[in-house]
C-alpha cells in the first residue's frame, strides 16, 4: 500500500502540492485526476521518489521514500514524457533495464514488442509518439514491479492500443498483484479501468473514493409528481442536485437503488425512473457537495 | 561474475553512452603525443639544419619538453575536465532524463560515483594509451631513456591530479546550474570569479591609497588565494623544467596541493549532487537559496569595475563615478535577467538585488576613493608578523642575479623582496611608525602636486598565517638615513641585498677577473686586484651610513666576471657601487693607479669644442615650442670649461644609482641638459655611436652637475634667464 500524509511540495512561491493525504490499496488501479497543473505530475514524481516533498511523508509498504536512496525497487515510473537513449533501440533499453529491475521480464518483453509491432532493432527515435508511449508502457510492465506509476500515459495512444494496454494491465494485475497508478487530466480515460479515484485540484485532494462505492451510493432519478406538495417529503432524502424541467425532475441523491426506489414507491408520482449515472455526474454531484464546479475542473 | 544491479553493471552501462567524449579525448591525446612526435621527431632526423652529433639531443630534449613542459597538453586536460565532468552530469538539465534516471532503485551516491568514476577512467584511458603509445614512437627513433620514463610518469600524475581539480569544478558548475550553457559560464565564474575580484581590488587599491601602491600583482593574487586560485596559480610553474625535474618540492608539494583540492572539490561536488532538487533542470541556477546572493556578488564585480572605469575615463569625476556604476550595474542586471529568464521583460524584476548591487558598488567605491575606514594606513599589526622585507633605496645592486628553490630566477631587488626575512620586528616598526601618514601625504600632494618631501618605501610583511602584505610608507626625504640606518646595518638586510656579500661569491661564481669603471674610462682587473677590490669594497659597505648610499652618485663601478653559475644564463656579471665615502676601496684603486673618478683629462680638453648647458621650463612645453622656453648658454674658453668640468660628473654614473639619487639628478626641478661637444674622427664616432653614425666629426658626452656641487657661474648665467631662479634643493 502507498500512503502519503500530508504532503506538500513549492515550486519557487507556487504551492503545487499541497498536504495531500491519500491511500493507494494494493491490487487495485488507482486514478489521479485533475488539471493541467493540479499537481498530479508532481505527485506521482514524489511517490517515485524523483522529487523531495517539502513536508509530510510518503510510505510505501510502509517503506519510506528517500529521495537519496532512490526510488523504491518495487516502483516503476512512466512520465508523461518519457526518456530513450539517444540513437537506442528497443533492446538497449531491455539490456539497460534488466540492470537496473533485476526481475525484468524479458521474453514477455520482446513478445510485446512482437504484438505491438514494435521492432527491437529499430531506433525508437524514429518512433512515432504512440509508439514511444506504447514501449515505455511495455517497459513498466516488463521490469515486473509492484507498483507501476503512469502520468498521463493513456495520452496518444489510439483507441484501440488503450483497450490492448488495460488488458495486458488486468493480465498483470491478475498474475502478479500489479497495482497500477494512473494520472490523467481526462475523466472519460479512466472511467473504465479504476477501482479508486482521487480528484486533485491546485494542490489539494478534493475527493478520494472507491469508485464502485460511489457509483452505488448515488442515484440519479427522473420523476413526475403528482402534485407539487410531494416534492417537499424529498427533504427526508440526501439530495445532492435536483433540477426541474417543467413538470420532469431530475434528481441525484445519495443511498442504494434499493433504498431510493423503497423512497419514492411511498410517493405519488406519475413517472419515476432510476437511471444509470457515468463517472463523470458521479463527479460533478460529489465534487459539488464539496462546494467545486468539476465541469470546470477537469472535463473537456 | 558481475552481479546484475551492481555498481561495475552501471558503470559499463554509462560507458556505453559516453564514447563519443571518449574517442574526442584519444584524438587530442594521439595529436599531442604519438602523432605530434612522429611528425616532429621525423623532421629533426632528417633536417640538414642540425648537426649529426647534436641531433640525438635535440631529439631527447623535444620528446621531454613534450611530456612536460607542454602548454597544449595543459589546456586539452583542463578542457577536457570541464567537458567530461559536464557531459557526465548535464542529464540533470534535462527533464526526461532527470526522471528516468532518478525513478530507478539506484541510490543517489551511487549514480554520483558510477558518473564521477566513468568521466576519470575515460580521461585516464585516453591520457595513458597515447602517452605509451608516445613512448614506444620515442623508443623507435632511439630517445627512450630511464629520465623520460620518470618524467613521463610524473607528468601522468600532474595531469591526472589536475584533471580531477578541474573535472570537480566543473561538476559543481553543473550542479549549481539548471542548464548546460549556464553551466559553462559557471565553470568561468568559479575559475576566475575570485581572480577579476582580486585584480579589482588591486586596481582599487593602487588607484586609491597611497601605501598601496606598486603592488606586485602576482603576489598579491597568489597569495591571498583561494583553493581555486591556488589552482590558477599552479600554471605559473609549468613551464619550468626544474619543477619537473626536482622530486619533492615544487613538484611533489604541487601534486599534494592538488590532490588535496581535488578532494575539496569532489566532496562538495558530492555534497551537492545529494542536496540538488531533481527539479533543478531548466533553471539558470538549481538551488534557490544562492540565487540572489550569486547575482549580487557578479553585479557588485560588475559595478566597480564599471565605476573606476568611468571614474578615470572621466577625468576622475564623482559624478562619472556614480554614473559608472548605474550603468554597469544595469548592464550587469539586464544580461543576468537574460540568462536566468531567457525574457527582456524579466528586466523589470528583481530590481531588489540590483538596487542593493548598486548601493553595495558605491560603498565600494566611496571606502575606497575617501578611506572611508583608514584602511591606507593600515599595516600588519606586529604581533601577526612573522618577518618583514624591507627595500631601501640605493641598496639594491643591479648584477644581481639568483634562483630561488623552485626554480624561479630573480634579479636585483625581486630577490631581496622575497628572500629578505628581517626579524627584529622591534627595530623595524620603530622605523615604521616614523612613516608620514597617508592622509597628511594625500593632502600635500594635492596642494602641490609633488612629492618631493617624501620618498616610498616598500615593506613587505610576512605575516604568520602565510599570507604576505606589501606597503609603500612614506618618509620625510631628510630623515630616510637616521630612520633606517639600524636597518641597513642589519646582517639579515645586508646578506640579501648584496649576492657579491655571499659566503664564497669569488668561488662559488668562478670569478676569473673583472673591470672598473668610473663612467668615462674602464680598466681591466686581473683576479687578485678584484679579490682585493672584493674585501675592501665589503668593509666599506658595513662602515658606511645609509645616508651616503641613498643620497650620492657613485663614482664607479666594479665588476665581477665569472662563468661559474649555478644555472644556465646569459648573465655573467655582477656590479657594484662605489661610492665617494668608499675610503678602503678608494685607496686600493689609487694604489694601482686606477682612475677611480672620472676625470677630463687635457687631451679631452683640447678636442673640446663647446660645453652647452640648457635649462628648459617644461611646465610650458607643450603649450609652448620647446625652443621658446629653453634657455642655452654656450662656454667655449677652454679654462671656463676646465673649470666647469671640475664639478661635471658623465650622466652614466647616474643610471647605476637608483631611488633618491637617481630621482634627483633626472628631476624636472633642475632641468640643465649639460652636453659636452668634442671634435672626433669618424672611427671614433663610430666607436661611440656604432658602425652606422653618420656624424659631422663630432661626438657629444652627455654631463650632468651635482645639485650640490653646481658651479656658481651656471647658476648666475641662468638666474638671467626668462624662467627666473634656478631652483636648486
Amino acid at each position: 500500500m502507498i500512503t502519503l500524509q500530508h504532503v506538500s511540495k513549492c515550486f519557487d512561491d507556487l504551492k503545487a502540492v499541497d498536504g495531500v493525504s491519500l491511500s493507494m490499496q494494493e491490487g487495485t488501479v488507482f486514478g489521479l485526476i485533475g488539471t493541467n497543473g493540479a499537481g498530479k505530475t508532481t505527485l506521482l514524481s514524489m511517490i517515485a521518489g524523483i522529487i523531495k516533498p517539502d513536508g509530510g511523508e510518503i510510505f510505501i509498504d510502509e517503506k519510506r521514500v528517500e529521495v537519496r536512496q532512490g526510488s523504491n525497487p518495487d516502483v516503476y515510473f512512466i512520465p508523461d514524457e518519457p526518456y530513450f537513449f539517444r540513437n537506442g533501440t528497443a533492446k538497449d533499453m531491455e539490456k539497460y533495464l534488466s540492470t537496473v529491475y533485476p526481475d525484468f521480464a524479458t521474453e514477455p518483453f520482446y513478445e510485446y514488442l512482437e504484438k505491438f509491432g514494435l521492432e527491437k532493432n529499430r531506433k525508437i527515435s524514429t518512433f512515432s509518439k504512440g509508439m514511444q508511449k506504447q514501449l515505455a508502457i511495455l517497459c513498466g510492465l516488463c521490469a515486473n514491479t509492484k507498483y507501476l506509476i503512469c502520468d498521463e500515459t493513456f495520452d496518444g495512444l489510439d483507441p484501440v492500443m488503450r483497450q490492448g494496454i488495460k488488458a495486458i494491465f488486468a493480465n498483470h494485475m491478475e498474475l502478479r498483484g500489479l497495482t497500477p497508478i494512473i494520472a490523467s487530466h481526462n475523466l472519460r480515460e479512466l472511467e473504465d479501468i479504476c477501482d479508486h479515484v482521487g480528484l486533485l485540484h491546485r494542490g489539494g485532494v478534493i475527493l478520494s473514493k472507491d469508485l464502485l462505492e460511489m457509483k452505488c451510493n448515488i442515484q440519479k432519478v427522473q420523476c413526475v409528481f403528482q402534485r407539487e406538495e410531494e416534492q417537499k417529503k424529498l427533504q427526508d432524502l440526501e439530495i445532492l442536485k435536483l433540477e426541474k424541467r417543467g413538470m420532469l425532475s431530475t434528481i441525484t441523491l445519495r443511498g442504494s437503488r434499493e433504498e431510493i426506489q423503497t423512497a419514492f414507491s411511498a410517493f405519488d408520482t406519475v413517472f419515476f425512473e432510476v437511471l444509470p449515472l457515468s463517472l463523470e455526474e458521479i463527479f460533478i454531484s460529489e465534487t459539488e457537495v464539496v462546494g467545486y464546479d468539476i465541469k470546470k475542473l477537469i472535463l473537456n | 561474475m558481475i552481479l546484475k544491479n551492481s555498481f561495475l553493471t552501471d558503470a559499463i552501462e554509462n560507458l556505453k553512452r559516453r564514447s563519443w567524449v571518449f574517442w574526442g579525448s584519444f584524438l587530442m591525446f594521439f595529436c599531442c603525443y604519438p602523432g605530434f612526435l612522429l611528425l616532429h621527431l621525423n623532421g629533426l632526423k632528417n633536417s640538414i639544419s642540425i648537426d649529426k652529433g647534436e641531433q640525438m639531443n635535440h631529439m631527447m630534449n623535444s620528446v621531454e619538453a613534450l611530456y612536460t613542459e607542454n602548454l597544449i597538453l595543459t589546456f586539452f586536460v583542463i578542457l577536457l575536465g570541464v567537458l567530461f565532468g559536464i557531459q557526465g552530469y548535464a542529464y540533470l538539465h534535462d527533464k526526461r532524463q532527470v526522471n528516468f534516471y532518478h525513478s530507478q532503485p539506484i541510490k543517489r551516491s551511487r549514480r554520483f560515483f558510477t558518473l564521477w568514476f566513468n568521466g576519470i577512467l575515460l580521461f585516464g584511458v585516453s591520457y595513458v594509451v597515447n602517452m605509451v603509445l608516445g613512448l614506444f614512437v620515442a623508443a623507435g627513433y632511439g630517445c627512450f631513456t630511464g629520465q623520460l620514463m620518470m618524467l613521463a610518469g610524473k607528468a601522468t600524475l600532474f595531469y591526472l591530479v589536475l584533471f580531477l581539480s578541474i573535472y570537480h569544478v566543473s561538476i559543481i558548475a553543473v550542479l549549481l546550474t539548471g542548464h548546460t550553457l549556464v553551466s559553462l559560464l559557471a565553470v568561468g565564474v568559479l575559475l576566475f570569479y575570485e581572480l577579476a575580484a582580486r585584480g579589482i581590488c588591486l586596481v582599487y587599491e593602487n588607484s586609491f591609497f597611497v601605501t598601496r601602491r606598486y603592488q606586485h600583482g602576482d603576489e598579491a593574487v597568489y597569495s591571498f588565494s583561494s583553493p581555486i586560485m591556488k589552482l590558477v596559480g599552479y600554471f605559473k610553474y609549468q613551464h619550468s623544467r626544474y619543477f619537473w625535474e626536482k622530486e619533492l618540492f615544487p613538484y611533489g608539494k604541487t601534486i599534494l596541493d592538488l590532490l588535496l583540492l581535488g578532494l575539496i572539490f569532489g566532496t562538495v561536488a558530492w555534497y551537492l549532487y545529494e542536496k540538488r532538487p531533481s527539479e533543478g533542470y531548466g533553471k539558470s541556477i538549481s538551488f534557490l537559496n544562492i540565487k540572489e546572493p550569486l547575482r549580487i556578488l557578479l553585479l557588485v564585480l560588475f559595478g566597480v569595475s564599471g565605476t573606476i572605469l568611468l571614474y578615470f575615463l572621466a577625468g576622475q569625476s564623482l559624478i562619472f563615478g556614480v554614473l559608472g556604476a548605474v550603468f554597469t550595474v544595469f548592464l550587469g542586471h539586464v544580461v543576468i535577467q537574460l540568462i536566468y529568464e531567457v525574457d527582456l521583460k524579466a528586466v523589470r524584476k528583481n530590481l531588489l538585488s540590483a538596487g542593493i548591487s548598486f548601493l553595495l558598488t558605491l560603498v565600494f567605491f566611496f571606502s575606497f576613493r575617501f578611506d572611508v575606514f583608514g584602511m591606507d594606513g593600515r599595516i600588519p599589526a606586529k604581533n601577526r608578523v612573522e618577518n618583514v622585507a624591507i627595500l631601501l633605496p640605493g641598496v639594491e645592486t643591479h648584477g644581481n642575479h639568483w634562483v630561488l628553490e623552485d626554480g624561479t630566477e630573480l634579479w636585483g631587488n625581486l630577490y631581496s623582496r622575497n628572500q629578505m626575512k628581517l626579524t627584529d620586528l622591534d627595530v623595524v616598526y620603530d622605523a615604521l611608525e616614523q612613516a608620514v601618514d597617508p592622509k597628511e601625504f594625500r593632502k600635500n600632494i594635492e596642494v602641490s602636486s609633488t612629492t618631493e618631501k617624501y620618498y616610498s618605501i616598500e615593506i613587505l610583511f610576512q605575516k604568520k598565517n602565510g599570507k604576505k602584505e606589501s606597503r609603500n610608507l612614506y618618509f620625510e626625504e631628510t630623515k630616510l638615513g637616521e630612520i633606517f640606518n639600524p636597518i641597513y646595518h642589519m646582517e639579515e638586510f645586508q646578506k640579501v641585498t648584496d649576492q657579491t656579500a655571499m659566503e664564497g661569491f669569488l668561488e662559488k661564481y668562478q670569478i676569473g677577473g673583472g673591470e672598473y669603471f668610473n663612467g668615462l674610462e674602464k680598466v681591466k682587473l686581473d683576479l687578485s686586484t678584484i679579490k682585493e677590490l672584493h674585501k675592501a669594497y665589503h668593509v666599506d659597505v658595513k662602515e658606511a651610513e645609509y645616508t651616503e648610499i641613498y643620497s650620492q652618485i657613485p663614482i664607479g663601478k666594479l665588476i665581477f666576471e665569472g662563468t661559474g653559475l649555478m644555472f644556465p644564463t646569459y648573465i655573467n656579471r655582477w656590479e657594484v657601487m662605489i661610492y665617494p665615502g668608499f675610503a678602503h676601496t678608494i685607496k686600493i684603486l689609487q694604489e694601482k693607479n686606477i682612475p677611480w673618478r672620472a676625470e677630463f683629462s687635457e687631451e679631452s680638453l683640447d678636442q673640446t669644442l663647446y660645453l652647452e648647458v640648457s635649462l628648459t621650463d617644461w611646465e610650458q612645453v607643450g603649450s609652448r615650442d620647446k625652443s621658446e622656453v629653453t634657455k642655452t648658454i654656450r662656454y667655449e674658453k677652454k679654462e671656463e670649461i676646465k673649470a666647469l668640468l671640475t664639478h661635471a660628473l658623465p650622466r652614466e654614473n647616474t643610471m647605476w644609482c637608483n631611488g633618491i639619487i637617481l630621482y634627483k639628478t633626472h628631476t624636472d626641478d633642475l632641468n640643465l641638459e649639460v652636453k659636452l661637444v668634442k671634435k672626433a674622427s669618424p672611427e671614433e664616432a663610430v666607436a661611440m655611436y656604432g658602425e652606422y653614425y653618420e656624424g659631422e666629426g663630432r661626438i657629444t658626452e652627455e654631463l650632468i652637475f651635482r645639485a650640490e656641487e653646481l658651479p656658481e657661474r651656471i647658476l648666475k648665467d641662468m638666474e638671467r634667464t626668462a624662467f627666473g631662479e634656478v631652483k636648486v634643493r
